[in-house]
């Protein structure tokens, strides 16, 4: 962190942050408006509305603190995403849920660029394997 | 008109009028048929294993992405598979004005009822119905400067 680009900061807290900050705001204006009127956008009746549902995912990065790679700028977005939720789910209690998954290492193409050995030592740290 | 802009009315949480929703089987309640769920990060990974899961679910899904253009492909999959209307389109968030002008043209459309914009069909999926469910799961990995620790 010390070294490192402050644009990858940047770069990451864009992507994991300000986008789910912005996605909630953008679902949570349709959910607060079916709520109010009952209807979908062209005034329809809507059947089967009850509230809407926001789901965030986070990442265990946002709870506890990766070893042996440092990454504080993607813990510090993660532990925004979550409490970002957790506020939500106050804000928005009359019309929506809100909720955050925090995964732990999942196998996806993400992760390609990680060498076999990094991987290894993530294992290492896993209950299961 | 309910006003619900505020959970609170005088520091406090305003009280839910009769008992609260009566929805009947569980296992339905578990049931996403007729809704419909928007998921971000969709092309790919989690995301794409999360668009799966509520189409499998009954759900009808918007598949949202970024740059992993195989979307279209893992869209018309689900489509065919699970039976559900499965749309997916690029667009990418990470400014606020993009999702401004969504709502905007949404809002306009609602009122003018002219043709329908592309933004719009993702977030209702023409069916008459609702947005139910929205999943943020786009993600950017830490892969820069892991020479001087990540």
């Amino acid at each position: 962190m010390v070294n490192g680009p402050v644009e990858h900061y940047n770069d990451v807290v864009a992507t994991d942050l300000d986008s789910t900050y912005f996605c909630a705001r953008a679902a949570a204006q349709h959910w607060k408006r079916q709520k109010q009127e009952r209807t979908d956008l062209e005034g329809r009746q809507l059947q089967n509305f009850s509230s809407g549902s926001f789901i965030a995912t986070a990442s265990m990065s946002g709870v506890i603190v990766n070893v042996p790679q440092l990454q504080a700028a993607y813990n510090a977005a993660k532990a925004g995403v979550i409490h970002l939720c957790r506020s939500l789910a106050v804000e928005w209690a009359q019309f929506a849920r809100a909720n955050s998954v925090s995964p732990g290492y999942i196998i996806t193409e993400i992760s390609n660029f990680v060498p076999q050995e990094t991987k290894d030592i993530w294992k290492d740290k896993i209950p299961l394997g | 008109m309910t006003d619900l802009v505020q959970p609170l009315n005088g520091g406090n949480f305003i009280h839910q009028e009769g008992p609260g929703s009566s929805c009947g089987s569980l296992l339905d309640r578990f049931s996403l048929k007729g809704k419909t769920a928007v998921v971000t990060g969709a092309g790919g990974g989690i995301g794409l294993s999360v668009a799966q899961a509520f189409a499998e679910l009954g759900a009808n899904v918007a598949i949202w992405y970024n740059s992993n253009e195989s979307a279209h492909d893992r869209a018309r999959e689900i489509s065919e598979k699970y039976g559900v209307k499965c749309k997916c389109r690029i667009f990418r968030f990470k400014s606020s004005d993009r999702f401004q002008l969504t709502v905007k043209q949404a809002r306009h459309s609602k009122s003018t009822s002219k043709t329908t914009p592309q933004s719009k069909r993702l977030w209702t999926t023409r069916s008459g119905n609702s947005m139910d469910v929205s999943m943020s799961s786009s993600q950017t990995p830490v892969s820069h400067g892991r020479k001087d620790p990540w």
